[in-house]
């Protein structure tokens, strides 16, 4: 169970939280493994959403078919891909706040489609109204199936899924399946190194044939690729990555592309206490701008505002049981019309057993 | 005040016992006609079935080389029985040479900290070598001693010194079903039990004393016990 009390700033752009008011949030996890024999086994993981919804992230069903080597696993489950999402839960997320490829959110929607570059470009930086995607979703758990195990220091997921990273759909919502695969390495002790893809289709096509109903919304995916490497000796943790990504919009001749990154660091300085970093950044590929609306004489533009995100923190052991972290989350997002700050300050409790 | 004089001369007559023996336990030679020996039983009654060693999907897989641990029936029989405090008439006159500092092992294995439950001496040390594939942070939040080993790999140990007497709770941060006790006590007059619940302290200068019985689950238990010369006495315990 986790409370938080978050104050955030209220600047127009697309890392702005809860229209920039202070408050309260409540979030409760519930984690269920069963082990139904020596070879199936049941997770479900149930989680409240800002209050008491409740949502079913992760209800899958695992198969071992050869001991560790082999299993597939089929259902609602993790997708895959980098080092954070195993870990974005408060008592493993060293910080309070997501990488911002999971937080920036860009212009492209999943039931609407950019007329132009002209309207992708003047969209820029207001898709504050949690509409837009981001590179990947919070909450990546995908609907399908994977093979999945470990061969000696490797290991490897490969697999079939609804939608794609950035619109991981319950159910299909086009005719275009994400395929989805990783590999892991571990040379040593305390060093992992992992490579991740994903392509699936991000529109939601019953949504767009009232509007388009010529669109094929499956001819347009996304791709997702990301290196990530996880070091630990001593009382230093150190995770790292880097996500390449590409989109395609029907009505934009070039692909939509973006280059995200992040470092995060954290350190044991007493038994109970720790400091701890992320510092990430997002980049955006430029697209024909013939209006030069940027009036920067170039007629190019990147399509949406680049971001940086630094995250200081500190956590305390209340007990083994309880963790109570503040963090400071410093955004900056590079509008041409100034810097608006974003800036967040986070307390968090989290009791977990 | 009283209280305070009390775990006061407790500790001290502990620093004056580790100094007194050669290592933790008794002293190996008894003079006849003057200690006398405590025998006896400690039952569990309700016994629970022992989840804390049952390892996940995920640590499964990581450990899939070494076969994981079979998941135990019932919980460890592990009972710590020994003498609470030690009057200052009885302390022993046997010198031997000064005493060593003892050390003691509590290994990382098969992702669980062997022994289970480890009573030492106050002022001795622990090894805490890692046996296993994979990382393991030992750390403890206990106010008797609070530690982090942090992590480190196969074949390294680190080590920490217990001087203040009380439990200590064990755990690996990095593995959440790992735990152990040390019970850190101010006497050598301790002993563990063996996997049918007896025991026996040995050389116990003749006297009354407080006998505890320690089980991790359950409040301790105590007794009064009268030990005499050259006799054994018996004391049993039941825990339900």
């Amino acid at each position: 169970m986790t409370a938080n009390f978050i104050d955030g700033g209220d600047a127009d752009s697309p890392l702005r939280y809860n229209n920039g008011l202070p408050g309260f949030e409540f979030a409760g996890e519930l984690f269920v493994n069963v082990r139904i024999s020596d070879e199936v086994s049941a997770f479900v993981d149930v989680e409240t959403w800002r209050g008491w919804e409740v949502r079913i992230y992760n209800a899958a069903l695992t198969y071992k078919i050869s001991g560790a080597r082999l299993q597939v696993e089929a259902g609602k489950f993790a997708a895959p891909f980098g080092n954070f999402l195993p870990r974005r839960f408060a008592p493993q997320n060293f910080i309070y706040g997501y990488p911002l490829y999971n937080d920036y959110r860009t212009g492209l929607t999943v039931d609407d489609i950019p007329g132009g570059n002209a309207a992708l470009l003047g969209g820029r930086g207001k898709a504050f109204i949690n509409t837009g995607l981001p590179l990947m979703a919070r909450q990546a758990y995908i609907t399908g199936a994977q093979f999945f195990g470990q061969l000696g220091a490797f290991g490897y997921h490969l697999g079939l899924a609804n939608g794609a990273l950035s619109n991981p759909a319950n159910i299909s919502e086009n005719k275009r399946p994400m395929i989805f695969g990783r590999v892991h390495v571990q040379p040593l002790i305390g060093l992992k190194l992992g490579a991740s893809l994903a392509n699936g289709g991000y529109l939601n096509g019953a949504l767009l044939k009232t509007t388009q109903p010529d669109l094929q919304s499956e001819k347009y995916g996304q791709t997702l690729a990301g290196v990530d490497v996880e070091y630990s000796r001593g009382y230093l943790v150190f995770y790292g990555e880097g996500i390449f990504n590409r989109w395609k919009s029907p009505l934009i001749r070039e692909p939509l592309e973006a280059l995200a990154w992040s470092a995060e660091i954290r350190y044991k300085i007493l038994p109970r206490f720790f400091l701890a970093a992320r510092y990430g950044r997002i980049h955006f590929s430029e697209i024909a701008d013939p209006t030069d609306l940027d009036a920067d004489g170039k007629f190019t533009a990147p399509w949406e505002f680049p971001a940086w995100r630094l995250e200081p923190a500190v956590g305390f052991h209340l007990s083994r049981h309880a963790l109570l972290k503040a963090a400071w989350q410093i955004n900056r997002t590079g509008r041409p019309t100034g810097d608006p700050a974003d800036n967040l300050a986070a307390m968090q409790m989290t009791v977990f057993y | 005040m009283a209280m305070f004089s009390h775990r006061c001369l407790s500790h001290l007559l502990g620093a004056l016992l580790l100094c007194t023996f050669a290592g933790a336990g008794p002293p190996a030679r008894a003079q006849e006609g003057y200690y006398g020996q405590l025998r006896g039983h400690v039952e569990l009654r309700n016994p629970v079935h022992d989840d804390s060693r049952i390892v996940s999907k995920e640590i499964s897989a990581i450990y899939q080389k070494n076969a994981a641990p079979a998941p135990l029936p019932f919980e460890p029989l592990n009972f710590v029985v020994y003498l609470d405090e030690i009057p200052l008439g009885r302390l022993i006159p046997t010198v031997e040479k000064p005493a060593a500092r003892p050390r003691f092992v509590m290994d990382q294995k098969g992702l669980t900290f062997v022994p289970h439950v480890l009573p030492i001496l106050a002022g001795s040390t622990v090894e805490f070598p890692n046996s296993d594939p994979v990382y393991h942070n030992v750390f403890s939040f206990s106010k008797t001693r609070t530690f982090d080993l942090g992590r480190y790999p196969t074949g390294r140990s680190k080590a920490i010194t217990f001087n203040q007497p009380g439990l200590v709770k064990v755990y690996c941060d990095m593995h959440s079903q790992m735990n152990a006790f040390i019970l850190v006590l101010a006497n050598p007059y301790f002993t563990l039990s063996d996997e049918n619940g007896n025991y026996a302290l040995r050389d116990i200068p003749a006297g009354v004393y407080k006998v505890k019985a320690w089980f991790a689950r359950l409040p301790e238990k105590s007794a009064s016990v009268t030990i005499r010369p050259g006799e054994t006495t018996t004391l049993d315990f039941v825990f339900q």
